[in-house]
């Protein structure tokens, strides 16, 4: 299968743990003979690299300034050109009659493109929180944590599938979120040796299921 | 010939003068046989999608939350560049891709790479003529997104010689880069059965000279009194 993945961090860039946990993805992906497109802002590194079969292309937001450090904006015009590095992959891929299966997208920052690819290349898309802004954000009811939780909340939306750390999160989604997505959302601890495989399964069953 | 343009207003939403020029823009484009698509922001009252004059309108949903009118602005665009991704794949394609503006540049870049068409913009006015200068980190950003629209588009239109330069100078486009299309005005909106003289003096006595301009006032208009 191949799959691409969306991320805002990726190694050498690490500010959480989702640098961690979409390196370790990708690599064992690669290992079970799976074909990865990493996609992730760097505004530091921007360019191309191989690592060990996994294909990181690192991309850089063109707008430099934002006002009072607004993530907000700087997430927004970061979309596009990661947008524009999917859609060359997606382009190059269909040079050769070939497709990508499944666009996995980490976090709230890489939703709005992964929205938009979606939308026009008709490919499947699951996400992965790894926590939600409820949790994350000091004042819930802020201007800006109600843009993110409504991002989020149209993330979950648009996705085909939902996949979390733990039970735990799952239930708190489906408290902030609404309940009707129980069906959605997957569950894996990813700890430990297995835990890939059961995100490759997700992948399986999805393309199949949008190919019946 | 199928021609997508993306604005932030459109009437009824008239918010300034981007409206009415592409109002009558796009009907005019619809006269000589170009299918024309317009994806503008939701409005009370307004339809989701309309046919003027065989324009094809597709308004929709513009409500964001956001911490500032840019922020707005920027998830807005997520929105019209969605609702055109669905259009592109219902219309089964475009040929050109016309952005008015920074407040729909952003999407129009973006669908620019998604489906790897053409991108014209045209820039009524820029942040730094619009507030003479840059003068905080609000305007800088988007000082630089209006840059990036120009950078991005393949070929850029102003309304004026004068916007020509300004935007040359501005962004450092090259001329050659930029065409210069004036407004056109649709005269047959303009024949009322009114008393001239009657309006006319509503503004100043009778016997005072006056003016009237029909045009966009720039540094470059010397009036001289």
């Amino acid at each position: 299968m191949r799959i691409l993945i969306l991320t805002w961090e990726y190694p050498p860039k690490r500010l959480g743990n989702v640098s961690h946990h979409v390196c370790t993805l990708a690599h064992e992906l690669v290992k079970r003979k799976h074909e990865v497109e990493v996609v992730v802002l760097d505004d530091w590194r921007p360019g191309f690299e191989d690592v060990y079969g996994v294909h990181v292309h690192r991309v850089a937001n063109l707008v430099k300034t934002h006002p009072m450090a607004s993530v907000l904006t700087y997430a927004m015009t970061a979309s596009v050109p990661m947008e524009t590095e999917a859609s060359n992959i997606v382009y190059f891929y269909k040079q050769h009659q070939k497709g990508i299966d499944v666009i996995h997208a980490h976090e709230w920052l890489t939703i709005p493109p992964a929205i938009s690819l979606k939308h026009a290349f008709n490919i499947p898309l699951i996400l992965t929180f790894h926590s939600i802004e409820g949790h994350r954000c000091h004042d819930r009811f802020s201007p800006l944590s109600i843009a993110i939780k409504e991002i989020e909340d149209t993330g979950i939306w648009e996705s085909n599938r939902v996949i979390t750390n733990a039970e735990w999160l799952k239930n708190e989604i489906l408290r902030y979120y609404g309940g009707g997505h129980r069906e959605k959302i997957d569950v894996v601890w990813p700890v430990g040796e297995g835990w890939v495989d059961e995100v490759a399964s997700i992948y399986q069953r999805l393309s199949q299921e949008s190919f019946a | 010939m199928r021609v997508l343009h993306l604005s932030w207003e459109f009437p009824p939403r008239i918010i300034g003068g981007l409206a009415s020029h592409i109002f009558d823009l796009s009907r005019a484009l619809a006269r000589r046989e170009v299918e024309t698509h317009v994806v503008t922001c939701n409005f009370p009252g307004a339809r989701e999608h309309e046919n003027i004059n065989g324009v094809n309108v597709h308004r929709f949903e513009a409500y964001a939350a956001g911490d500032s009118f840019l922020s707005w602005a920027l998830r807005m665009q997520k929105n019209l560049e969605r609702k055109g991704c669905d259009l592109i794949n219902l219309i089964e394609g475009v040929d050109v891709i016309h952005a008015h503006d920074w407040l729909s540049g952003v999407a129009g870049i973006g669908l620019k790479h998604l489906y790897r068409k053409p991108l014209i913009t045209t820039v009524h006015s820029t942040e730094y003529g619009r507030r003479t200068g840059i003068h905080n980190d609000l305007q800088a950003c988007i000082h630089e997104i209006e840059g990036w629209l120009c950078y991005e588009a393949w070929r850029i239109i102003t309304c004026s010689y004068y916007m020509r330069d300004h935007v040359s100078w501005c962004f450092r486009v090259p001329e050659n880069k930029i065409c210069v299309v004036p407004n056109g005005v649709d005269v047959t909106k303009f024949y009322f059965n009114i008393n001239y003289w009657e309006v006319r003096n509503r503004f100043a006595q009778e016997w005072r000279k006056s003016s009237c301009s029909l045009e966009g006032l720039c540094w470059r208009r010397a009036w001289m009194f």
